[in-house]
């Protein structure tokens, strides 16, 4: 009866013998892909993607400031406006203050609007004494302007061009320098 | 569960089984009906709330890895609650709530990828891949039952027997619970393994040889390029890989227009790393020609000491000293040191369309300076 | 000094290992007995270097040796002593210096159970394979993961310190130890797999061979991944337990190969069938663990768990390469050896159940791998950053799940081969009566969402069977007139409660997440709120300082008891504020808090996030009761149970009396 059986079972040659091999081989090769995906692939510490919003208009941005006047970001059509997100616990924006009071002061018409994030109206107003920064700051109680560009972490800023378009978007703390730079490039492009 | 010892009584027994399967056919069909009537009973009207707490699930918090913002409780979260209420209240639709909230962050803002990044591929490739393997099952699977059709039959036989003789679900150990009924196997494998012929045994060997080279070659490859003890070696080295990346597509952006992104993209790289010779390049090129442009001496003064700089870094990079050359010439009006940066820029053996894109002002600087036209511009 | 005893341990392991695979090759390549009995043997001094190197790592944690820059990252004079222990698998390096640890301990295991058969080339196959994973480990403590640098310069009066999410809670000291040893674990089962093929004893040996192995990892690993659920729950703050982090699904994907292989290979003990399915199921199983390994180590991936980007990521890759790469190989090589001389024939039987749910758990492993390196696939493709959370897996999981449970209820009532109606409509009665009354229950309480209505009858059905087998099985020890704790504690009963604690787990996951309630409630000391029949108060704040970190804690009672404390705290000189939730754990639901916004002075008002999900504490007990399911299933007593023969003895009398039937062992 086994031989029977054997007999019976026997694959042919062109059975399902190959099956196993070819069903490697396919893996063979989605394993490949697979590491070849994976070993091209850098941290996510280090990937950056661009906003969507660059080169779309500004979203409005419109509240009361610090010292409790009406604030608008189109009030400044015609500036260069950095709009900047911020908040007295966040550390790098303790880095960057000081270069930001400095720009605002730089050039007539260079303007930098603050929005609070997440913050204490009356610890960023300290926050923003402490550098001797003396542009206008928004505060934005439920965070529907920092939702509205986008925003995750503190500092995160915009430079908007007098058109009302946003050039750039700067993750992390600025630099005077490199602020300076892009205004100069912005304005050679006829900005 | 007294039945198992009722054997004495068969007829009690039947009596018992007939009921036992009245009982299922009753539960069956209470299941399905329950359930059918469950379903389209289904309310599908939610409440608002019910509609602003789904949205919010498909919502990632901003900034969290993973976590929706209806659970989280970060500021972000709040604010994303905040604007998916009001949003509900004013009557907008939950596809345009999503949109809204993408146009700001983009789409890993969603917590599953929206259709146009590959939503939809995702979506499908489940039921791909269980076609496949049902598709190989049954394709295969037929196959094997037609050729060994006998098989039943004997095994029929013995089933009752076999399963009376092993254990339950779990088959511990020592079981194994094959007895006889697997003798034929070993012969089996004998035989087949004769089948294999020689030839075919070789070159399988072969490959097999080949991938393991393969392997062990791209193994060495990679520590070998990789410091072994130093960390902070090896992170520049991924640090390098990753600037190349940004000034690439820095260099892109600039190509498209987009010059304050690609300055800012610049900026960052100099930032970790003051003297990279490439970022410095293009640099200081994107300001001297946003300062030509903009007649602001202040950008073009910077730009060229961005490009001394990487001169100086690098003196056998091209592009740095065909931007300076030519800062030089159109610039300073400085026509012999113009050359000399060409002169430079022509002997590190530059690609002929870079040639060829800068020849006009690079022979007309050569001309000014009364020097001889090299002859790689011809 | 201590540098020195650990670089010394690693080097010993390493070369030990090494030794080991070169003796151990020749003796095997060969045919030589004796050199094979020999050279096992040394496998010992991998588990000596990985002792001594623990022993030295530990070392200078107990005695803050900052000289040890692993242990100045990792350790500061403040860290309690727990933690300071724990500190070993804190960070990359020590995380990999347990492993190398587990898998030594692993080895010394192999030659222990096999020294009766010390000449057996298939065991010493095995474990000149775990020898060469071994090596692996050990190769990467010499170079990119040496956990016993010494810090350049000065030595620092005091540590850093470690991350502050792994000093906030007592689960950190066993949730890795118990993944690590799933993990690892797997490498046993693997290793026979590989050494089957080379051997060309393709038969049920080794199947057989790692049952008990393969159990134990599988247990393990279960264990770790509650464990590491029930972490996150108590740690991350926002009330869930699983969140399909990348990290997450690196643990669930071998976990889920694991559990495929342990039903499939009873499919080969039994029936000699599924041979290539197995030696996959294995290779995926363990290749997965490196894989996951890489995930979390590489930082390639957005996680929770990114506690360390490391440059470890290329020699993962390739060694996961080169195992699938090997594995594929001597699978195509062996390709006709393995092919079983039987198929699962077309029907209803245990063995196309079991087929069944392998595939709903192949599919529910892809869906997995999927989601977890889609946004790594998208963004190769077009630089786009994607998002794959909760509300994709959910989607896919859901329907599986309720497939698996169907299937999980299902295939220990039928019997092997073919279906026997009668005995099939006896042993599915009362799980159909059990699952009915769910729908039953289901419609008078007003369920309404389509996948609730499937969830709770499928699980119940599935915990019915199980317990019916289980009560049979055991009840028929009176039969035998012997001890009733023999039939309890078989192995078969340990698969069957591993059964029921998954069902109740289904029970709790679909409960906690479908019928979960939260809010915010703001509060000013000494003021009250109602919310979902629980009624809070809050007494005021307080600060409290230890050596390791400073709290400001609320304290909030719930119903009238005891306070319970939400509370932010700052660890050390790490700026960095962690929120703690409190909870109030229960039977029937759980009560989770957060303090969400401290006030700003004494008496000012609080926000508290308040998340109420019933049933939570069940999935902990359900996870002890898979363990302790998993340790009878591996230690339990033989079975010798007749009871598929008695009841289909009972069936055939009706159906076609036959006059002899042989009586059971």
């Amino acid at each position: 009866m086994t031989d029977q059986l054997q007999e019976q079972t026997r694959s042919p040659k062109t059975g399902p013998r190959k099956t196993v091999r070819i069903i490697a081989v396919v893996m063979g090769v989605f394993l490949v892909g697979l590491a070849v995906l994976l070993a091209t692939r850098k941290p996510v510490s280090m990937q950056t993607v661009a906003s969507p919003l660059i080169n779309k208009t500004a979203p409005a941005i419109s509240g009361t400031s610090l010292d409790g006047k009406r604030v608008s970001l189109a009030s400044y059509a015609g500036r260069f406006v950095l709009v900047n997100f911020f908040a007295s616990w966040c550390t790098p924006c303790q880095d960057e203050e000081k270069a930001l009071a400095q720009f605002s002061n730089s050039s007539p018409d260079v303007s930098v609007l603050g929005v609070v994030f997440d913050d204490v109206n009356s610890s960023a107003a300290g926050f923003l004494r402490r550098y001797g920064a003396n542009y206008q700051a928004v505060s934005d109680p439920n965070g529907q302007i920092a939702l509205s560009y986008g925003v995750s972490q503190p500092p995160q800023s915009y430079l908007i061009a007098p058109n009302g378009v946003i050039l750039t978007e700067i993750v992390g703390p600025v630099s005077l320098a490199s602020l300076n730079q892009l205004v100069g490039i912005a304005r050679s492009r006829g900005f | 569960m007294t039945e198992i010892h009722s054997e004495t009584a068969p007829k009690a027994l039947i009596r018992k089984m007939k009921l036992l399967k009245w009982l299922l056919i009753v539960s069956v069909v209470v299941i399905a009906v329950g359930i059918s009537y469950a379903l389209i009973s289904s309310r599908p009207n939610i409440t608002s709330q019910q509609r602003v707490a789904r949205i919010e699930s498909e919502v990632k918090c901003p900034s969290c890895d993973g976590v929706s913002a209806l659970v989280s409780n970060t500021a972000g979260a709040f604010a994303v609650r905040s604007f998916v209420e009001k949003q509900v209240k004013a009557g907008v639709s939950d596809s345009q709530i999503l949109n809204a909230l993408e146009a700001s962050y983009g789409p890993s803002i969603l917590m599953s990828p929206p259709a146009a990044y590959g939503g939809t591929v995702m979506a499908v490739l489940p039921f791909a891949f269980l076609a496949v393997v049902v598709g190989l099952t049954v394709f295969f699977g037929f196959r094997r039952w037609r050729n060994s059709a006998g098989d039943f039959a004997w095994n029929g036989q013995q089933s009752v027997l076999e399963s009376s003789i092993g254990d339950d679900a779990v088959a511990g150990t020592g079981v194994g619970g094959t007895e006889g009924s697997l003798d034929e196997t070993p012969q089996d494998d004998l035989t087949r393994q004769k089948s294999l012929g020689p030839v075919r045994r070789k070159w399988l060997l072969y490959m097999g040889a080949l991938l393991v080279l393969a392997g062990i070659g791209s193994a060495l490859w990679i520590i070998r390029n990789h410091d072994n003890n130093q960390k902070q070696l090896a992170a520049t080295a991924v640090q390098a890989q990753n600037e190349a990346q940004t000034i690439l597509k820095a260099r892109v952006l600039a190509n498209q227009g987009q010059d304050v992104q690609a300055l800012q993209l610049l900026s960052s790289v100099l930032e970790v790393d003051p003297n990279q010779p490439v970022a410095l390049t293009y640099q200081g090129w994107l300001l001297t020609q946003a300062g030509e442009k903009d007649n602001n001496s202040a950008l073009i003064n910077q730009g060229q000491q961005f490009l001394e700089k990487a001169v100086k870094l690098d003196p056998g990079y091209p592009d740095a000293r065909v931007f300076l050359g030519y800062v030089l010439f159109q610039d300073r009006h400085d026509a012999n040191g113009a050359v000399s940066q060409f002169h430079a820029f022509l002997a590190d053996k530059p690609s002929q369309s870079f040639i060829d894109a800068t020849k006009s002002v690079i022979i007309s600087a050569y001309k000014q300076a009364g020097q001889p036209i090299p002859l790689q511009l011809n | 000094m201590n540098a020195v005893l650990g670089q010394t341990g690693v080097l010993i392991g390493f070369v030990g290992a090494v030794f080991t695979i070169s003796i151990l090759g020749y003796g095997l390549l060969k045919h030589k007995a004796g050199v094979i009995r020999h050279a096992r043997n040394y496998s010992f001094v991998v588990l000596a270097g990985a002792i001594l190197a623990t022993f030295a790592m530990e070392r200078g944690l107990l005695t803050h040796d900052f000289s040890l820059a692993y242990v100045a990252s990792n350790n500061s004079r403040e860290t309690p002593l727990l933690f300071t222990i724990t500190g070993m698998w804190s960070a990359l390096q020590g995380s990999i210096l347990l492993w190398g640890l587990v898998l030594s301990l692993y080895l010394g295991g192999l030659v222990i159970r096999t020294r009766r058969r010390p000449t057996d080339e298939l065991p010493a196959w095995a474990l000149l394979i775990t020898n060469v994973v071994a090596a692996f480990f050990f190769a990467l403590m010499l170079g990119p993961a040496n956990p016993f640098v010494r810090i350049s310069g000065a030595v620092p009066a005091d540590g850093i310190g470690p991350n502050p999410l792994l000093q906030d809670h007592p689960l950190v000291a066993i949730h890795p130890p118990f993944l690590y040893l799933g993990f690892v674990g797997f490498t046993i089962p693997f290793a026979f797999a590989l050494a089957s093929l080379i051997t060309n004893r393709l038969d049920e040996d080794w199947v057989t061979e790692t049952r008990r192995w393969s159990l134990l990892a599988w247990g393990f690993l279960t264990v770790g991944i509650i464990l590491g659920a029930w972490w996150s729950y108590q740690v991350l703050g926002w009330g869930g337990y699983w969140a399909w982090d990348p990290v997450e699904n690196a643990a669930l994907l071998p976990w889920l190969a694991g559990t495929a292989y342990l039903h499939s290979s009873i499919a080969q003990q039994r029936r000699g069938i599924m041979r290539v399915w197995n030696i996959s199921l294995i290779v995926s199983a363990f290749s997965l663990t490196i894989l996951g390994t890489f995930f979390t180590r590489s930082g390639i991936l957005q996680s929770v768990h990114s506690f360390s980007d490391s440059t470890l990521g290329p020699f993962l890759l390739v060694f996961f390469f080169a195992v699938v790469a090997i594995s594929l190989a001597l699978i195509a090589w062996r390709g006709d050896g393995l092919r079983s001389s039987r198929v699962i024939a077309p029907a209803i039987s245990r063995e196309s159940a079991f087929f069944l749910n392998n595939v709903l758990f192949v599919l529910f492993a892809f869906v997995v791998l999927l989601g977890t390196t889609f946004p790594l696939l998208l963004q190769a493709i077009n630089g786009a950053q994607v998002t794959v959370g909760a509300p994709y897996f959910d989607s896919f999981i859901g329907p599986i799940g309720i497939a698996i449970l169907f299937f999980m209820g299902t295939a220990p009532l039928l019997p092997w081969q073919r279906t026997n109606r009668s005995l099939v409509q006896r042993r599915l009665v009362w799980p159909a009566v059990a699952a009915a009354v769910a729908v039953v229950v289901e419609i008078v309480e007003g369920v309404h969402s389509p996948s609730l209505i499937f969830a709770y009858p499928m699980a119940v059905f599935a915990a019915s069977a199980a317990l019916r087998q289980a009560a049979v099985h055991t009840m028929y020890s009176r039969k035998h007139k012997t001890g009733m704790l023999r039939y309890l504690f078989s192995r078969t009963n340990g698969g069957m409660l591993v059964h029921m604690a998954v069902a109740i787990i289904a029970l709790a996951l679909v409960s906690s997440t479908s019928y979960g309630q939260r809010t915010s409630l703001i509060l000013k000391p000494g003021q009250s709120s109602s919310f979902d029949g629980h009624k809070f108060t809050y007494h005021g704040v307080q600060t409290v300082v230890t050596p390791a970190k400073t709290s400001l804690e609320a304290l909030i009672s719930v119903d009238g008891s005891a306070s319970y404390t939400p509370e932010v705290s700052q660890f050390g000189n790490n700026s960095e504020v962690i929120g703690t939730p409190s909870v109030k754990p229960g039977l029937i639901d759980d009560v989770y808090l957060t303090l969400d916004l401290p006030p700003k002075t004494a008496s000012g008002s609080a926000t508290f996030g308040v998340v109420i999900q019933p049933l939570v504490s069940w999935i902990w007990i359900a996870g002890a009761l898979m363990a302790v399911g998993a340790a009878i299933a591996a230690f339990g007593t033989k079975d010798i149970s007749p009871l598929e023969y008695v009841e289909e003895e009972l069936a055939l009398k009706r159906e076609e009396p036959e006059p002899e039937i042989p009586v059971a062992p």
